[in-house]
């Protein structure tokens, strides 16, 4: 457990353990949500930025509040503007957006309530690789099992 | 706020992130992270990575700065020298030029730090004369210990002081780059520790070969099995043995 919350800290670079991975009583849960989230939205091949945006997305689509404040509040660390984070804490996707950023925003918005194969069709159209699709498409997986988990526990957000 | 100012802060937030993913990688890595980033920054725009002495560089692009159809940088190494073009159709446009300008300067940034950072590390592993490992290279190696059937040659060149005073150190040095060529060529894991001396890790099996690998040198030489002691002592060992054999061939005894 000790090696896992050091990882956390380390990586997330918050200084705490968030909630979302505090709450879990069991090792095994923890480093399973904590890797899923590592390893799909840390890391990969698609930009961070664009990957907390549709976190952000997901999340407001499916009214689930935990992740979407927290993704919120770290993009605007990031210094994204308050009107583009205002878009994204009503849902809204705005149109003048570069095109991949776009397109992945709309899978994000669609593929949360309604997963489907031919929403892969816009991700093709924009260039996006195999393995940047495949990755959008778990980015959708890992936010929405999140958005279960801090729902389902009523896990509250971090103080921001 | 302008729609084009939103688009604007987006793609510069993924070109800060795409210059915070640079660190601590390598030349090479860095390159590859530049390539697949300038899609998510430019979305016309491609990096073309050209070797300096290409024909296409003969047309006196500047070393930072707009070009033909894009911007390019000119780095000259280490550890070699490369040209970068952005080629971005819309490099008229000046928002396009601004953001260029931020991408390559970053980049540059990123290959000078790989670059110098691979170039140090280099030469606290390599002699830089001959190619071979360092005596710290070695050192780092035997740390690790030997399997049982290895052990360490202690090879010493008789004659290149007479060289040096004879013929001059260029000779000297030539010399020196010969003998590791042939340690090289013979495939043996080999280590100049300064001067004359050089070192070879190899097993019981391949004494005969190194011998034949450097019979066209004079040189002296010992062995020490790793059956016999530590890693650490098996160096001194070796080197007795080849002082002994060097003074059996002055005095004959």
């Amino acid at each position: 457990m000790e090696d896992v919350t050091s990882e956390i800290i380390h990586d997330l670079g918050f200084g705490v353990v968030p909630n979302v991975f505090a709450y879990a009583k069991s090792t095994d849960t923890q480093i399973a949500l904590w890797k899923a989230f590592r390893h799909v939205v840390l890391r990969g091949v698609l930009p961070r930025t664009v990957k907390e945006m549709m976190g952000v997305i997901i999340s407001q689509t499916r009214g689930s509040r935990y992740a979407a404040e927290i993704h919120l509040h770290a993009l605007m660390v990031q210094g994204l503007e308050a009107e583009i984070l205002d878009a994204l804490r009503r849902g809204v996707l705005i149109p003048t957006l570069p095109g991949r950023v776009q397109a992945l925003l709309q899978f994000a918005q669609a593929a949360a309530v309604s997963p489907h194969p031919q929403l892969l069709i816009g991700l093709q159209a924009v260039g996006l690789s195999e393995v940047e699709i495949q990755e959008a498409v778990a980015v959708v997986g890992v936010f929405t099992l999140i958005n279960n988990w801090t729902d389902m526990l009523e896990i509250p957000v971090d103080p921001l | 706020m302008t729609t084009r100012t939103e688009s604007l802060l987006v793609r510069l937030l993924l070109l800060h992130e795409a210059a915070t993913g640079y660190t601590n990688l390598s030349f090479a890595e860095v390159l590859e992270h530049a390539r697949r980033w300038v899609s998510w920054i430019f979305e016309r725009g491609h990096l073309e990575v050209i070797d300096p002495s290409s024909t296409v560089i003969e047309q006196k692009f500047p070393v930072r700065g707009r070009v033909p159809g894009g911007y390019g940088i000119s780095f000259s190494g280490p550890p070699y020298p490369v040209y970068v073009r952005l080629v971005l159709p819309d490099i008229d446009d000046p928002d396009e030029l601004r953001m260029a300008a931020l991408y390559c300067d970053y980049l540059f940034a990123a290959l000078q730090a790989a670059g110098y950072r691979e170039e140090l590390d280099r030469q606290a592993r390599y002699d830089w004369l001959t190619g071979l490992g360092n005596r710290r290279a070695l050192e780092r190696r035997l740390k690790g210990g030997l399997p049982a059937d290895w052990g360490v040659a202690f090879l010493d060149l008789d004659n290149l002081k007479r060289v040096n005073d004879t013929q001059g150190h260029l000779a000297g040095d030539q010399l020196l780059q010969r003998f590791a060529d042939a340690l090289r060529q013979a495939a043996f894991e080999a280590f100049r520790l300064g001067g004359d001396e050089f070192v070879v890790l190899l097993t019981r099996q391949q004494q005969a070969a190194l011998l034949e690998a450097i019979s066209h040198f004079q040189v002296s030489y010992g062995f020490a099995w790793a059956d016999e002691d530590n890693c650490t002592n098996l160096l001194q060992r070796a080197d007795q043995r080849m002082y002994a054999q060097k003074q059996h061939k002055k005095t004959g005894r």
